[in-house]
């Protein structure tokens, strides 16, 4: 009955999308923005195209990528086993090097995350309509960025099996949390952050799942999708409490943008560490994340249109814009770096002075070298225009960037310790091959996610792109109507 | 009609608005109702949902309990034992000859910490990391359990306990006997050969006992024979001994080669003397002055004022020039000497002189003797013998005579086979003898050994017995102003099979002759010799004395000594004909290159090398860890290595080159490294590694040093070349930077600055709000400030009196159950110690002659401070007396305090350490403190213990305040220096607020503001010539 319900809307939104697509094959009339979406579809062709993916049948390939994530995964679990069997001792950290590679990849996995709200949240308060095609595995991405961020804040700790006293619960210990420590910031931070992405998300999700419970034929995929669906009608009442709530969310996502990255830098903002302890630290952590998230959304997106073939819904557009974004991002980053030296100098603070010279010049010149050519050298190759489309070119830089900030964490962090206030206490930090397996571990398990991910749930929102076809705001598109009346406040299609 | 709107798109077709199924639809949808459907048919609604919810609540919380029934405990109390409290014995440690009174604590009968006895002559209270260290040998779980009988000699086997031949201690020393008996059937001798000691009863013991076993002779057989001072002493002053040197008697000190705060066993009264007089201020603006010609670096050339780099050879010509110059009457041979020494020693002349009465000069004890001849001569000229003058020669080492004829005259019956027997009586030579001595001792037929550890030596032999450890055994042992102290046992034999040394002797005279000690009867043990001896010795106690034996025996057990009565000082005459004997035979070897053997800070000669707290603490001049090194110039290794590889290694980042350094005697691989202040062409290393079977801890770990000394050992200096062997070799360093890169951290000053009244006397940082503060204006803080009611603890430091030798880092390791992290974790800068010093170059000339600061480093316990406000979880929280406290409970180990601490004084438990402990190791645990676990947090408490068990007798004396003195930290009280003081800052009148008021006063990184509790005095440098300031050494390496 409801699935009869929207198949009609369907196909009568339909209808009227295919009779105005026609101008896209007018040469003369090229349009001043080009289309979200390519190929001439139809609401149907978006529904099934989507669809296809989670209903064909799982090839070869994709168990075999599956096998070799889960593997990795594996590895690094058990890495994670033998750490929190024996202590974190089994790391290369030491007294003067507390924090090595374990707060490194979970400020690089918090920051990976940033894109996804972005995406979602601030890109929809703002319109920008291109965000359809990658919001929902942006936000995916992010959760499953968290979950791996969550996985090193978690066991970096010496006794992991205590972590929830970070939490403040009243306790027969008669105990309360210390909320003037950042560490204690973050539980809430990231806590939050989680929460709201993963209803953000799942919200988003509804109309989809019932989208895929309308078609599914299986007993499995019906009852999930069923019940995950949350018995969405695609009612106007279910339609108005979806967009109320999406909206809802993304004004709440909006501030843990901000906030998350923010309070992660105040780890080192608020304490006394030459090369920590800097004002600049909130404004520049953000854009660090959403640079690395943004190239972190293209790497998968990247593969994922290539290997589910979703030229139509990714389009060079998409790349473009996103490049745009990595560039003005990598430059705030680049900026950030000079002030630093800049402020090291200007302050006349002999070791924050000596930090920073040290960092460039010290025993982990290397590594600031990296961040530096990744971050700041690398992005600049997108004022060209024709390198923001070029598909290849963009996949290189994408990952050429979030090496890069793995290493301006890495910088950060370890740079700042190993040569802090006292030479006498100054040391070098190595990481030990349990340390090396857990981070590479996270890939796998983020790779896990991902793959059942993209293949049983829709990868791309489809009740969104329909939103943002041409037809559906038929107002926006009727070039050849001079009254270029405009949709309702909706985005439904309004009857003529 | 009312008017119909559309609810859905879909009634645009009017079939499906018609639809029965659409419109039911529709009507569920929008049903104004629809909150009420939750109130079912079943009754069920929210309310009774509610309801039902608060009742199983109720219910589960509301529990019932067992019924009471009493139980009672056993009660049976101990004697002098109240639970939870320590009893303190007096007993007496001896270094060799050297008798250090003690204070053993006791807790439920079992020693836990080693103090000095306040009013003994050698520790005046305090100790060494070395006295500390030897409490822990006590419970080493590698000491030797069962005695064995083994014709081939015993085969060391891996699990030590089944192995073949364990009999009983009776069954042991019968077959020694029987040995003993069958070389004098033989007509052959028995040696039995001992190590230093300084007990006049174990002396008389001997005695007795040398006639009571045919054809044997005790042989005095130290592994380091020292003798060189004595026989010089012998020759030109006619007493074959060593006298003790009372620094704080001179004004000016020269030392060649002589490191007598470091190495010496005499060190804890040499630094406490030197110290006296290293502390001046504005009041008493004087200090002596320390010079040092030396060819190695060695912590005295640390501490020096001034201080001259020689080449070995030139240490005798150095001599005889500062003779000539301060008119020693005695011929030296000084024309060797370069001219700018010559200068030098000219100069040191004039110096000396200047202060005649008040100067003294000391000479390493591994110089030949015609160079001590030349000391003695020097001292002599400048007064420096006599009652009330440096060289007091009333105090004298007791059995310091030289014993180097003795041994000499042994091998020399070893190489005519005229020795059947040998007993070694707590000596290794197998391990610290030369090549020829070891072969030797191999040849004699019947091999006997007393020994704590099954070691190299016992190995070899036919019979063993374990001996026990001081503190199980009975003994006295007499101090160099001639007290003598009684060893008291502190606790009983923790191996049944175990005995003393001299225990083992009188059984095996009794073995050997039946009647032996026939007049002990019944009691037939080393107690009742001694006491039988101090009964006869009781009659001859001059002025007041308890009324019987028992009393006065009691009082001397409670007081940990016996005083000396007044003894007159022997005149001190040179005979310069014999000095001139002496002076010309005088040689140091002369070579390409030289090596220099000297005893190691760690583990002296390594008789208890086994003892984990002597590995892991840094040695005060290198700063490593875990191995002995081949010390060398940057010149030498450049030579050696290339200048390329040679900056390296002076960088202090290892891994470093592995060397092999070849002598005469023999050959050892020691790794390379670069040391500021070595002569040129001189490598030195130290004894008391490379053991090879001895326990878990030492076994392998460095290179056995002696193997490079000759038999005679009269010399420290051997010739020796080198080759690279191409290897790398990894060095467990505790500090691997020793440039202070120009900050102003670790503050010195010249005596000039001091005289002057200097308003620059130390640099002082900006600290935002402090000024604000001082006009009662509100800090600039948003954080309330504490108050403090009561007491406030702190401390002062006085890096003038430190010099660096570390007793304080192993106290304290001993008071606060610190673990040991091993070689591997200590190079990956995980050790765990509270206390560290650091040390660091300074001056123009820092490769050749760096000016070197110590500075002791331990938790500022900050007003302000980083650690706490960044610990999630309140695990390290303020206290209201002041102490930033470390609640190891709570503490999940997210490191941040670490990370945030500026001092880096913060440890972290990153692995299990305790793991691999092995009984009875956890005995020597101090009850007070908390072992910790892996994955927490430590740092120095300020004996937070040591605090509240004051408080406590405060508290039952009626008191409100801790009386000022009343309470010690464990640092504070090992240090000989006198350098740490602790207290209640809120005092005014307290010592440690006083010298908190101290002109020399800083605080470490203060313009952090935060407010560290830690008050440091500036080092001061006895130096001529003006200094731009106080200032940290500014050379970037």
């Amino acid at each position: 009955m409801e699935a009869q319900a929207q198949v009609a809307s369907a196909a009568a939104t339909g209808l009227k999308n295919g009779a105005m697509n026609g101008y896209h094959d007018s040469p003369s009339a090229k349009p001043v923005r080009e289309p979200l979406v390519l190929g001439n579809k139809t609401v149907h062709d978006v529904t099934v195209d989507i669809s296809r993916i989670a209903e064909d049948k799982a090839t070869p390939k994709f168990w075999l990528a599956l096998f070799a994530s889960a593997v990795v995964a594996g590895a690094g679990i058990l890495a994670l086993v033998y750490t929190i069997a024996v202590g974190i001792g089994v790391w290369g950290l030491n007294n003067t090097v507390g924090w090595g590679w374990d707060i490194t990849n979970f400020v690089f996995w918090v920051g990976i995350g940033h894109a996804g709200t972005l995406i979602s949240a601030v890109l929809f308060l703002f319109r920008q309509k291109w965000r359809t095609a990658i919001n929902r595995a942006a936000e995916a991405m992010t959760i499953f960025a968290v979950i791996n961020a969550a996985v090193f804040v978690l066991t970096h700790t010496g006794r992991p099996w205590l972590d929830y006293w970070l939490l403040p619960y009243p306790n027969q210990m008669q105990m309360w949390v210390n909320f003037r420590s950042p560490l204690e910031w973050d539980v809430f931070a990231v806590s939050t952050y989680f929460t709201i992405s993963l209803l953000f998300w799942f919200t988003g999700l509804v109309p989809d799942l019932a989208m895929l419970r309308n078609r599914a034929k299986g007993k499995i995929a019906k009852t999930a999708y069923t019940i995950f669906s949350l018995g969405w009608t695609g009612s106007t009442r279910n339609w108005h409490h979806y967009e109320f709530a999406y909206m809802i969310f993304a004004g709440l996502s909006t501030p843990l943008v901000l906030s998350v990255h923010s309070i992660v830098s105040f780890d080192f903002a608020v304490s006394i560490l030459p090369g920590w302890h800097t004002t600049i630290f909130p404004p520049y952590f953000v854009a660090g994340a959403i640079f690395s998230g943004f190239a972190m959304v293209l790497t998968l997106m990247l593969v994922a249109r290539e290997i589910l073939d979703l030229h139509d819904y990714i389009t060079l557009k998409h790349i473009d814009n996103m490049n745009k974004i990595i560039l003005a991002t990598g430059m705030i980053v680049g900026y950030a770096y000079a002030m630093e030296f800049f402020i090291a100098w200007y302050s006349g603070n002999p070791y924050e002075r000596f930090v920073f010279i040290n960092r460039a010049t010290g025993d982990y010149a290397w590594s600031y070298w990296m961040m530096m050519s990744c971050n700041v050298f690398s992005p600049q190759f997108f004022w060209s225009a024709k390198l923001r489309r070029n598909v290849m070119f963009t996949f290189f830089l994408s990952i050429v960037v979030n090496i890069g900030m793995w290493f301006e964490r890495f910088t950060i962090i370890s740079t700042s310790l190993h040569h802090a206030y006292l030479p006498s206490t100054w040391h070098y930090y190595t990481p030990t091959w349990v340390e090396i397996t857990i981070f590479i571990g996270t890939f796998g398990l983020f790779m896990v996610f991902f793959l059942l991910f993209a293949k049983y749930l829709p990868i791309i929102a489809a009740s969104e792109v329909k939103g943002i076809m041409p037809g559906s705001q038929p107002s926006h598109h009727h070039h050849d109507d001079d009254d270029h009346a405009h949709a309702d406040a909706n985005g439904h299609a309004k009857a003529h | 009609m009312e008017r119909q709107y559309w609810k859905r798109l879909d009634e645009m077709s009017t079939k499906a608005a018609l639809s029965e199924e659409y419109s039911a639809q529709i009507n569920t949808e929008f049903n104004s109702t629809a909150g009420d459907m939750i109130e079912n048919s079943n009754g069920l609604n929210r309310r009774s949902f509610i309801g039902l919810l608060s009742a199983s609540m109720a219910l589960a919380a509301t529990s019932c309990r067992r019924p009471d029934h009493k139980i009672v405990p056993v009660v049976k109390a101990s004697e002098y034992l109240t639970p939870g409290l320590s009893t303190f014995y007096s007993t007496v440690f001896s270094h060799g000859n050297l008798a250090v009174g003690l204070v053993a604590k006791t807790r439920d009968g079992r020693p836990v910490k080693l103090e000095g006895n306040e009013k003994h002559v050698a520790s005046m209270g305090s100790s060494s990391a070395w006295i500390q260290g030897s409490l822990l040998s006590l419970y080493d779980p590698d000491r030797m359990k069962n005695p064995f009988v083994n014709k081939g000699g015993f085969t060391p086997s891996t699990t030590k306990k089944v192995a073949p031949g364990f009999v009983s201690p009776d069954t042991a020393i019968a077959s020694m006997a029987d040995g003993i008996n069958a070389a004098a059937a033989s007509g052959k001798a028995t040696r039995i050969l001992i190590g230093e000691h300084a007990s006049p009863s174990f002396d008389a013991l001997l005695k007795e006992i040398e006639p009571m076993l045919p054809n044997a002779k005790i042989v005095v057989m130290p592994a380091l024979h020292g003798g060189n001072t004595a026989e010089a002493n012998k020759a030109v002053l006619g007493m074959d001994t060593e006298f003790v040197t009372d620094y704080s008697k001179a004004e000016v000190i020269l030392s060649v080669d002589a490191d007598f705060l470091g190495t010496d066993k005499n060190a804890v009264h040499n630094i406490k003397s030197f110290a006296k007089t290293r502390k001046p201020s504005f009041e008493n603006a004087s200090m002596s002055k320390l010079i040092v010609a030396e060819s190695m670096m060695s912590l005295t050339g640390m501490n020096a004022d001034k201080r001259m780099r020689l080449a070995p050879d030139q240490l005798v010509a150095f001599l005889a020039a500062v003779a000539k110059g301060v008119g020693a009457g005695v011929s030296g041979d000084d024309a060797g000497l370069s001219a700018e020494a010559k200068a030098d020693a000219e100069k040191v002349a004039t110096e000396l002189k200047a202060a005649s009465g008040k100067a003294v000069v000391s000479v390493g004890d591994h110089l030949p003797a015609g160079a001590h001849a030349l000391g003695i001569a020097i001292n002599a000229a400048l007064g420096a013998f006599g009652a009330g003058k440096a060289i007091d020669t009333a105090h004298q080492i007791p059995m310091s005579n030289s014993k180097n004829a003795a041994i000499a005259e042994f091998r020399e019956e070893l190489k005519g086979g005229k020795v059947g027997a040998v007993v070694f009586a707590g000596v290794n030579p197998a391990y610290s003898a030369d090549a020829e001595t070891q072969e030797l001792l191999k040849k004699v037929e019947h091999r006997y050994a007393f020994s704590l550890y099954q070691e190299e030596t016992s190995t070899m032999c036919t019979a063993y017995v374990p001996a026990a450890h001081y503190l199980e055994s009975w003994g006295d042992a007499m101090a160099f102003d001639g007290s003598v102290s009684i060893q008291q046992p502190v606790v009983a034999p923790l191996n049944p099979n175990s005995f003393s040394l001299q225990d083992l002797l009188m059984k095996l005279a009794k073995a050997v002759k039946a009647d032996a000690f026939a007049s002990l009867g019944e009691k037939f043990a080393y107690v009742e010799y001694l006491r039988a001896r101090w009964t006869a010795s009781y009659g001859s106690v001059s002025g007041e004395k308890p009324a019987t034996f028992d009393a006065y025996w009691a009082q001397v057990l409670r007081d940990g000594l016996a005083k000396a009565g007044a003894a007159s000082s022997p005149a001190a005459n040179v005979n310069a004909g014999a000095a001139s004997g002496l002076i010309a035979q005088a040689k140091v070897a002369k070579a390409d290159l030289v090596c220099l053997v000297t005893p190691s800070y760690a583990h002296y000669d390594g008789s208890v090398s086994n003892t984990s707290w002597f590995m892991e603490l840094s040695d005060p001049v290198t700063k490593t860890t875990w191995d002995n090194l081949a010390l060398m110039s940057p010149k030498t290794a450049e030579k050696l290595f290339g200048a390329e590889r040679a900056k390296e290694l002076n960088s202090e980042h290892y891994p470093t080159e592995l060397i092999r350094v070849k002598s005469a005697n023999g050959v050892v691989e020691l790794p390379a490294w670069v040391q500021f202040g070595m002569a040129d062409g001189v490598i030195a290393t130290t004894t008391g590694w490379g053991r090879t079977n001895v326990g878990q801890v030492a076994d392998n770990v460095g290179a056995n040093a002696y193997a490079l000394m000759g038999a005679e050992q009269s010399n420290g200096y051997v010739a020796v070349t080198v080759e690279l062997t191409g290897k790398k070799y990894k060095i467990a360093s505790t500090q691997r930077y020793s440039d202070l890169m120009g900050r102003k951290l670790a503050l010195d000053t010249t005596l000039d600055k001091v005289k002057s009244k200097s308003e620059h006397l130390v640099h002082k940082e900006e600290v935002p709000g402090k000024e604000s503060e001082k006009n009662s204006e509100l800090p600039k803080s948003i954080m309330k400030s504490f108050q403090y009611n009561g007491h406030r603890w702190g401390m002062t430091i006085d890096m003038s009196a430190c010099v660096g030798c570390g007793a304080c880092i192993t106290a304290c390791q001993a008071e606060n159950n610190i673990a040991v992290v091993g070689k591997e974790h200590t190079a990956n800068a995980r050790d765990m110690h509270w206390m560290r010093i650091d040390r660091y170059y300074g001056g123009s000339d820092m490769e050749n002659n760096p000016e070197v600061t110590m500075q002791p480093m331990l938790c500022q316990h900050c007003e302000n401070a980083p650690c706490e406000n960044v610990c999630p979880v309140a695990a390290t929280t303020h206290s209201p007396e002041g102490l930033n406290e470390m609640t190891y409970n709570r503490c999940v180990g997210t490191k941040y305090c670490a990370n945030n601490c500026p001092y880096k004084v913060r440890r972290f438990n990153w692995l299990n350490w305790h793991k691999k402990d092995r009984s009875p190791i956890e005995f020597v645990h101090n009850p007070d403190v908390t072992v910790r676990m892996r994955g927490v947090m430590e740092k120095c408490s300020f004996c937070t213990h040591r605090i509240t068990e004051a408080r406590q007798k405060t508290k039952d004396a009626g008191e409100l305040y801790i009386k000022d003195g009343s309470l010690q930290t464990a640092c504070q009280q090992a240090c000989p220096a006198n350098a740490i003081l602790f207290g209640n800052t809120n005092d005014a009148a307290s010592t440690v607020s006083k010298s908190r008021t101290s002109e020399r006063g800083f605080l470490v990184l203060e313009e952090l503001n935060v407010r560290p509790q830690i008050t440091y005095l500036a080092k001061v440098r006895n130096v001529e010539g003006k200094k731009e300031e106080a200032h940290a050494g500014g050379h970037h390496g």
